[in-house]
């Protein structure tokens, strides 16, 4: 058993050290500063919560407290915003950045299938993408938390775990889709945020089960907090919640079919040509 | 002779624009010179044998390998491209490390061997400097390293002297000669006949994306003689290289240049005149900021060989 076992960890151990180094230069690009910006927001929400509540008398109960709050910004910022945008700035980008600056050349002229090129870059925008939110994440779960009265630490920590774990799965799901737009588009970001803020978010609305085809719907099929007050429209919108371990899988499926969509596009375009015939 | 590197009727094309055009050739163990002025089709043949363009037709195999699709022919194959672009936030080690461990290495043993090869390049001083901060010598260099540090059986160059100073210049000339001698397969490409034929005495010659002439250098330097060929060098030191240069044999003519630190020079016998110029720099501790070589020259053997074809 540890033969084939040991000879498919050294296949896939150069598409991990891709992954880990592509990750990494993703996290200190300048267009990291602009996602830090975006994703400083609900921080900034979660501060000012922080400060405008008060120690309550003793049998008072605030009317929101910290728990709500974290659960509020979860369900609306990260679920509806940061958790789809994230992925689109770094997974659009991922292959893009190295067509462009023509460094391309160096992972090619390696013994590593392209395919594995393209799901390592696939892997690597999951990681970058999930140490943003996760950052994210984490520090709003501990403003909320330091609330007077919140009560949530330790006993909430395996919450914030399944939070990771659901920015883990949506990433990777949102970073396939979102690579196979920047293989396939010269100019990736327009179809990327209509299917974010169209598609992805009123899809659910048409008639039908059109809601299935989207990938929001099995990150809420995981996602572990629910808003306070569900607005009107949501009421009128397709959402059966499938179990979340077929969830798991819809979300690991989309990222590998896409990824292996991207790595067929990619494969019948001359990227050299160009270059090569000027 | 035992081929190494087979193309069959290889060409490339992209709708109106033609790249290469049916080229069939064997080439075997040893240095060969790929000789073409810019815009020949070297570059696009290149990247054919090296697997990064499908071919629209004909097929191309390295080492028995079909070159299209086969990662694992990498293990033996190196190519040194002629892009300047580079990871610039990496130091050279890093750039080397993370390449290496690409073909399996594990960290430690992509360390060691990234230790080896910027060694083999003269490099181990810059290795923890960003690539961003290095010299256009020292990218060269670290491309090269990218290139050989698994020792691959064959090995494309494309205008590996591009940008390199005398000194350099003449260091990788000799490791390319010694690395052939070593019964590896090495193809390098140049728009220069003299840089060529100072590594190697076979040469493939292309033109238009076409296969013109394939053989001895010697031929070719037959047809040449009669069209001197022009050497432009930048320097501060303008006046006492113009000064110096005059009582040199090899020398033709010498004219200034568009720029103010320009020289044009014009020889019959440019490997001659290259080391009697390696030499002078050497012994008058002469600043040279660039030093290329223009084509016209062999332009005018490839318009001569196309007519006469």
């Amino acid at each position: 058993m540890t033969g084939p076992m040991e000879s498919i960890l050294n296949r896939l151990y150069p598409a991990w050290v891709i992954a880990c180094k592509s990750a990494g230069r993703a996290l200190f690009r300048k267009r990291c500063l602009i996602i830090a910006a975006v994703c400083g927001l609900p921080i900034l929400a979660a501060l000012a919560f922080r400060i405008s509540i008060r120690p309550q008398p003793p049998g008072q109960h605030l009317a929101l407290g910290g728990y709500q709050f974290y659960a509020n910004l979860q369900a609306t910022a990260f679920l509806q915003f940061l958790i789809p945008i994230v992925p689109l700035f770094l997974g659009t980008a991922a292959i893009n950045d190295e067509i462009e600056e023509k460094t391309l050349i160096f992972l090619f002229l390696r013994p590593v299938s392209k395919f594995l090129i393209v799901l390592a870059k696939t892997v690597s925008v999951m990681i970058s993408s999930t140490v943003i939110l996760g950052v994210t994440g984490v520090l709003a779960f501990l403003i909320c938390a330091s609330t007077p009265g919140a009560a949530m630490l330790p006993g909430d920590l395996p919450l914030l775990m399944k939070d990771l774990w659901v920015y883990a799965m949506a990433s990777f799901a949102y970073a396939g889709f979102f690579l196979f737009l920047g293989v396939k588009f010269r100019h990736p970001h327009i179809p990327a945020l209509i299917f974010v803020f169209a598609w992805d978010e009123y899809a659910a609305y048409l008639p039908g089960s059109m809601g299935i085809l989207n990938i929001k719907h099995y990150v809420t099929s995981i996602f572990p907090h629910q808003a306070d007050q569900e607005s009107f429209l949501r009421v009128l919108s397709y959402h059966e919640p499938v179990q979340p371990f077929l969830a798991v899988l819809v979300l690991l499926g989309i990222g590998l079919v896409f990824s292996f969509l991207a790595f067929a596009v990619f494969q019948s375009k001359d990227y050299g040509f160009e270059k090569a015939s000027a | 002779m035992n081929a190494t590197i087979e193309m069959n009727g290889l060409s490339k094309w992209y709708e109106q624009v033609i790249g290469v055009n049916d080229i069939t050739a064997q080439i075997g163990p040893g240095v060969t010179g790929l000789l073409g002025p810019n815009g020949a089709g070297k570059t696009t043949l290149l990247k054919l044998l090296t697997g990064q363009m499908k071919p629209s037709r004909g097929t191309a195999h390295i080492l028995g390998h079909p070159v299209w699709n086969c990662p694992e022919l990498y293990r033996d194959l190196g190519f040194c491209p002629d892009i300047d672009l580079f990871y610039e936030d990496m130091t050279g080690m890093e750039f080397l490390v993370y390449l290496i461990r690409l073909h399996g290495y594990r960290l430690h043993d992509a360390h060691r061997l990234a230790d080896e090869v910027l060694e083999r390049v003269h490099l181990t001083e810059a290795g923890n400097k960003k690539i961003g901060a290095y010299s256009k010598g020292m990218r060269q260099q670290i491309k090269l390293a990218q290139a050989i540090f698994h020792r691959p059986q064959v090995l494309l160059l494309d205008e590996p002297l591009s940008g390199m100073d005398p000194v350099g210049r003449k260091e990788m000339i000799d490791w390319i000669q010694a690395h052939g001698e070593e019964g590896r397969t090495v193809l390098v490409s140049s728009h220069i006949l003299h840089e060529i034929e100072s590594m190697t005495q076979r040469i493939l010659l292309i033109n238009h994306g076409m296969l013109i002439a394939e053989g001895n250098v010697h031929e070719i330097r037959e047809l040449i003689q009669s069209h001197p060929c022009q050497v432009s060098i930048v320097s501060p030191d303008r006046e006492v290289l113009s000064n110096r240069l005059v009582a040199f044999p090899e020398v033709v003519s010498i004219r200034r240049g568009d720029s103010e630190e320009e020289l044009l020079i014009e020889t019959r016998h440019p490997d001659r005149f290259h080391e009697r110029l390696t030499d002078l720099i050497l012994e008058e501790k002469l600043t040279i900021e660039a030093l290329s070589s223009p084509d016209d020259n062999l332009q005018a053997v490839f318009d001569y060989l196309v007519q006469s074809s």
